[in-house]
């Protein structure tokens, strides 16, 4: 190339409606992105990020306006196009084969072949072996995906997109399912990837990482491109408001310290083919909401499952309001007032196929029922109430649940467990993937159920939404309980993360 | 007599290796073909009609392929439309019986069986090479043709499954079509691929029922699609797990139709023989699964 | 919303009609060598006399039964195959408990035939249920296999140890005329169990919509992960629709042999299973729209017997056709294209 090409893309007046719900997504978003930079495009759930991102990548069509790639107008028509272009994205859990090896993943978009026909695997691994020398990402390329964490996953999607030689990566949300530690390992790689030449644009919500780690920041708002910087730094109380507008945030006021015994956990163990996770025994308090903090991989979802029902514990004893519920069904443990916000809560906190009302009544349709009978009309208004009280946007309770947006079907999930008033909410990461104002929402919620002398039992990713409103920690590490904290204001981050840390044989930062 | 008796069941299975062969490769694109029964039977059906007019073996197998490819089309076409591919077998499978009654009386005015003196005899062929072998000569030589060509596609099948890119891409589309979608593998043309593959093992099935008998009976594939639907099930990927089930369903059927020779047990109840074994089978596995699983 | 999707169901359903008779006629068209006179019969037959109307109506009863008996498991989520074999099974028992109950009034001794056969019919469903709760084996092939087993052991008791000497043909003997429905239109086939069907697709249509079962059954059938995290018994409701749906299928082959034939005999049902799940699909799984489906299907048959009678068609005609009109109706887009009418989501 002769000339030095400043933009490697640059993308002018995208519009773009989706037919299926005549949403517009994109309404004139515009992005300049520098070669050899991390640009960030930052901005709430539903600003279009991906949407833009999508475009690029040839994975949707815009209706209208234009890309360049190098100075160069383009037309990407699918995913060969934008790879021709250099373009490739990292998705976010989506694309790997969970019971393929990394390598067969990371080979399956281009496949070395031996005579025409065969997979040439030992032709694939040497230069794989070369990419992770020179980019100084590893991975074991014989384990199968479904036995790595998502910060290896993650890897392997680097990999892949490296070895089909492209030159501008896309991260879509990358850290957002992965701990603060992984994070910081994330934030460390793309500036690697940066420093051996190649283009990073970094999608994400979180204003802090967009700081911390970009040359280059676009925000996007409603479709629109509202602030693209140059060199002059915003700072993160501005950022933020460009996204958003106005948010509050809130910070847990009264710690519960006395209150009686609401559930006791005693030595439950859960044995599996590779790990061990317990024996755990902890309390929750009436009244009170307990945190759990750790790593996906400590066991603190299947403790959860094993609490909810889902799971059945191979050793110990769950104690609820002084009965054994150990071996109780999760409809008897629904009964004695123990609501759940699964991890899962699209494919199964949700029918998706069937109405947003009789996803509503599913834990308490009983109640709207006479000698075996359904009253329909009083499924109705209730159903009414609850979305206009809760700002479920939907034109008829009867419409199925799958023609509901994300946000809104995570809504359902989320109201549904608090109308049925439980004595003992249990949610695992129950803000994950919405935007602020509806984190807010639930927040408030929770708060509000606890006042009327309910307890939360909280599992999530989010340190600051435990540090926000849980009134004690616990800390799980490799399936064990290690620590346990009174949340104060003198709590950090840190000191979570270092318990988090404890059983964590491998460094943590390699 | 034990290696006669090995005999008589390779022979009895090869049938439903055939058809369990098909069926793999549709598994394998994670959609279960419920049709491989009427495909077997509408191409044991077309193998003794385009046989008996024109003695050729060859023609009469291509008639074969071109008749389950219509079957293998239209589920196609299912998946298309994104219709349930169990109903659209089922369908397939109700056409099939419909089918071939319906020609058997319009074309060869037959209600039960039609024998042919045109077809081409399939002569058994000894390999010369196991002439001097006592106990493998009568476990390994003495086929006809179409059986030798089964024992052949399993190994073909193995490395068309497990080395090439097709088999490669093919896996990729079952384990996880979305991935694979997003991946840019052509989604579509791996399943076609994968169907047609089907179509034509299953139209060698069927021949292989019908021609070496020189005639055909209605309902001739007497349920073994469904069989070697298990035995796929139960398999997987692993070809060769998948053959060994089919030997064994190949067993039961020889040992129900032993049995209705030297014993007075009554017919119906033996052929209930292979239908409760393969139950059984199925209980077996899943059993042994989960207790693996833990 | 009840009615709009009625509306369009009508128009899909007038769609599968000409399809069928257009089907049907080209086919005779082809190998008929009197095809005007043969395709009148075949479309025009049923209904041209009150005898086979009354036989074509009469047809259609387990056919009704047994499409019910498909809707109900496809509820649920569930596969059942082996409607043929627990039909089959479930009337051979039925039978046999007619053929002791000599002497008693019929208001009485139907019922109790009647409760036999759901009987037999829902544990034989019941019994993949078993197998699917316990071992994880798919219903949908065990049903099936099980439901062949279960003939052939019918078949041995009608042939061997229940065979009437003095029949032609693998049959038990003949039930006693106070046990049977008694008949409507004679000489035709059509009987009063005719109202016993109707009013089982009612009663089916009422459980499935408002109760609470119906209810729990449309959760599990469309997430059972969703259903079991919201506390309900998935198991439990896999093994009740099971249960019911071959219970289903036993009646219908029951009202049949106390309809119409008298006694049990072999292969007296071949096909009604496998066109039950037709007919349950083109009925888009409403357990009313099963009666219009099921009588298509019958006038089919009957209209396709009528022209074997009167002209040289061969009755398998209506084999084809019915398979024919079953694959279309799975490509359910494929009707919508043709119409011209975009699907309307309704999620209840």
């Amino acid at each position: 190339m002769a000339t030095k090409v400043e933009n490697c893309v640059e993308m002018k007046e995208i519009y773009k409606t989706f037919l299926l719900n005549q949403t517009k997504a994109l309404k004139g978003a515009n992005l300049c992105v520098k070669k050899g930079a991390i640009h960030t495009l930052l901005g709430e759930n539903g600003a279009g990020k991906t949407t833009l991102m999508r475009i690029l990548c040839g994975l949707e069509k815009m209706d209208s306006g234009r890309i360049f790639v190098n100075g160069r107008h383009v037309i990407i028509r699918n995913q060969h196009d934008a790879l021709n272009h250099g373009i490739a994205m990292v998705h976010q859990n989506l694309s790997l084969i969970e019971d393929f090896t990394a390598l067969e993943n990371i080979v399956l978009q281009r496949t070395p072949l031996k005579f025409g026909v065969f997979v040439d695997l030992d032709q694939a691994r040497k230069k794989i072996e070369r990419l992770m020398e020179n980019s100084g990402i590893f991975v074991d390329l014989d384990r199968k995906v479904a036995g790595l964490s998502v910060a290896e996953r993650q890897k392997v999607e680097i990999l892949r997109v490296l070895y089909l030689e492209a030159e501008i990566l896309i991260f879509d949300e990358p850290t957002s399912y992965l701990n603060e530690i992984e994070s910081d390992q994330f934030l460390r790689t793309i500036r690697k990837l940066r420093d051996s030449g190649k283009t990073v644009i970094f999608i994400t919500h979180n204003a802090q990482d967009a700081l911390s780690v970009s040359d280059q920041i676009t925000v996007l708002r409603n479709g629109t491109t509202v602030y693209s910087s140059e060199d002059n730094n915003p700072s993160l109380a501005e950022l933020t408001k460009m996204m958003a507008g106005e948010t509050q945030i809130f910070r847990r006021q009264n710690v519960h310290e006395s209150g009686k015994n609401l559930i006791s956990i005693e030595n439950v163990v859960l044995r599996e083919k590779k790990r061990v996770i317990g024996p755990v025994s902890f309390q929750i308090r009436e009244g009170e909401i307990l945190g759990i903090a750790g790593f996906d991989s400590s066991g603190a979802v299947e403790l959860m499952e094993i609490l909810a029902g889902t799971r059945r514990p191979s050793d110990g004893k769950i104690i609820f309001l002084k009965k054994d519920i150990t071996f109780q069904s999760i409809s008897e443990r629904r009964k004695i007032g123990i609501g759940y916000i699964p991890q899962k809560k699209i494919q199964v906190g949700l029918s998706t196929k069937l109405s947003v009302a009789y996803n509503l009544i599913v834990n308490n349709y009983k109640k709207f029922s006479r000698a075996g009978w359904l009253n329909h009309r009083k499924i109705e208004e209730w159903s009414n109430q609850l979305a206009r009280e809760y700002e479920i946007k939907i034109s008829s309770v009867w419409q199925p649940a799958d023609t509901l947006s994300g946000g809104n079907m995570h809504r359902v999930v989320i109201v549904r467990e608090l109308k049925s008033k439980p004595k003992l909410l249990i949610a695992c990461n129950p803000t994950a993937g919405l935007d602020m104002k509806s984190t807010d929402f639930v927040h408030r919620s929770f708060l509000e159920l606890c006042n009327q002398g309910s307890s939360i039992l909280i599992y999530s990713n989010d340190l600051d939404e435990i540090l926000k409103i849980c009134d004690r920690i616990l800390v799980m590490s490799k399936g064990r309980l290690v620590r346990e904290f009174k949340n104060t204001y003198t709590l950090t981050k840190d000191r979570l993360i270092e318990a988090m840390l404890v059983h964590e044989s491998k460094p943590a930062l390699a | 007599m034990v290696a006669d008796i090995i005999h008589s069941v390779i022979s009895a299975a090869v049938p439903m290796i055939f058809a369990a062969l098909g069926g793999t490769f549709t598994h394998l694109v994670g959609k279960l073909n419920i049709a491989l029964e009427g495909m077997m039977l509408t191409s044991s059906f077309v193998a003794i009609y385009v046989a008996d007019k024109t003695s050729n073996l060859f023609l009469s197998l291509i008639a074969c392929f071109g008749a389950c490819s219509v079957y293998a089309v239209l589920l196609i076409i299912a998946i298309k439309l994104k219709a349930n591919i169990f109903v659209a077998g089922l369908a397939i499978n109700l056409f099939s019986s419909g089918l071939t009654s319906f020609l058997m009386a319009h074309l060869f005015g037959s209600k039960g069986t039609i024998v042919s003196q045109n077809a081409p005899i399939l002569n058994k062929i000894e390999l010369p090479v196991l002439s001097h072998i006592p106990f493998l000569e009568k476990i390994l030589s003495g086929y006809n043709i179409l059986e030798y060509t089964a024992f052949v596609l399993i190994f073909v099948c193995y490395v068309l499954i497990n080395k090439t890119v097709i088999g490669y891409k093919i896996r990729a589309v079952g384990k996880d079509m979305n991935t694979a979608r997003n991946l840019g593998i052509d989604v579509d043309k791996m399943t076609i691929t994968s169907f047609l593959l089907s179509g034509i093992f299953s139209a060698l099935s069927g021949a292989v029922l019908s021609l070496p008998m020189r005639s055909f009976v209605t309902g001739m594939s007497n349920n073994r699609g469904w069989i070697a639907l298990v035995a796929v099930i139960i398999g997987g990927e692993r070809i060769f797990v998948v053959v060994l089930f089919c030997l064994i369903f190949g067993l039961f059927t020889f040992l129900s139709n032993f049995l209705q020779l030297i014993s007075k047990i009554p017919v119906e109840l033996l052929m209930t023989i292979p239908y409760i074994f393969t139950v059984l089978m199925m209980v077996l596995y899943a059993y042994s699964t989960r207790k693996k699983a833990g | 919303m009840f009615m709009k999707v009625n509306r369009r169901w009508l128009k899909v359903f007038l769609f599968t009609l000409v399809v069928a008779f257009i089907c049907g006629s080209v086919i005779i068209l082809t190998t008929s060598k009197n095809p005007l006179t043969a395709i009148r019969w075949f479309c025009l037959g049923p209904v041209s006399n009150t005898y086979f109307l009354g036989n074509m109506l009469s047809g259609s009863i387990p056919l009704v039964l047994t499409g019910l008996a498909a809707v109900i498991a496809f509820s649920a989520g569930t596969f059942n195959l082996g409607l043929e074999g627990q039909l089959y099974f479930a009337t051979f028992c039925a039978t046999i408990v007619a053929l002791h109950l000599e002497g008693l009034v019929r208001s009485f001794s139907i019922p109790l035939i009647l409760f036999v056969a759901f009987i037999v019919g829902g544990l034989a469903a019941a019994f993949s249920g078993v197998l699917k709760i316990l071992f994880r084996v798919d219903e949908l092939l065990s049903s099936f296999l099980i439901g062949q087993a279960l003939i052939y052991i019918a078949d041995y008791f009608l042939n061997g140890p229940f065979r009437d000497p003095f029949a032609g043909l693998s049959a038990s003997k003949y039930i006693s005329g106070s046990m049977m429905f008694s008949k409507i239109l004679p000489p035709s086939d059509l009987h009063s169990g005719v109202f016993v069907a109707i009013a089982i697709s009612v009663v089916v249509y009422f459980v499935l919509r408002f109760s609470n079962l119906g209810y729990q059954i449309k959760v599990t059938g469309s997430n059972h992960d969703f259903a079991h995290y919201g506390g309900i018994k998935v198991h439990w409701v896999w093994l009740v629709a099971l249960f019911l749906s071959g219970g289903m299928a036993g009646l219908g082959g029951t009202i049949d042999v106390l309809g119409v034939h008298g006694r049990m005999m072999k292969g007296f049902s071949f096909g009604y299973g496998f066109n039950g799940i037709a007919v349950a699909l083109i009925a888009r799984n409403n357990p009313i729209s099963v009666i219009p489906s099921a009588l298509l299907f019958s006038y089919l048959e009957v209209g396709a017997q009528v022209s074997s009678i009167m002209a040289d068609v061969t009755p398998e005609v209506s084999k084809i056709v019915q398979a024919t009109i079953f694959y279309l109706i799975t490509a359910e887009s494929l009707a919508d294209f043709l119409i011209g009418k975009k699907v309307a989501a309704h999620g209840r």
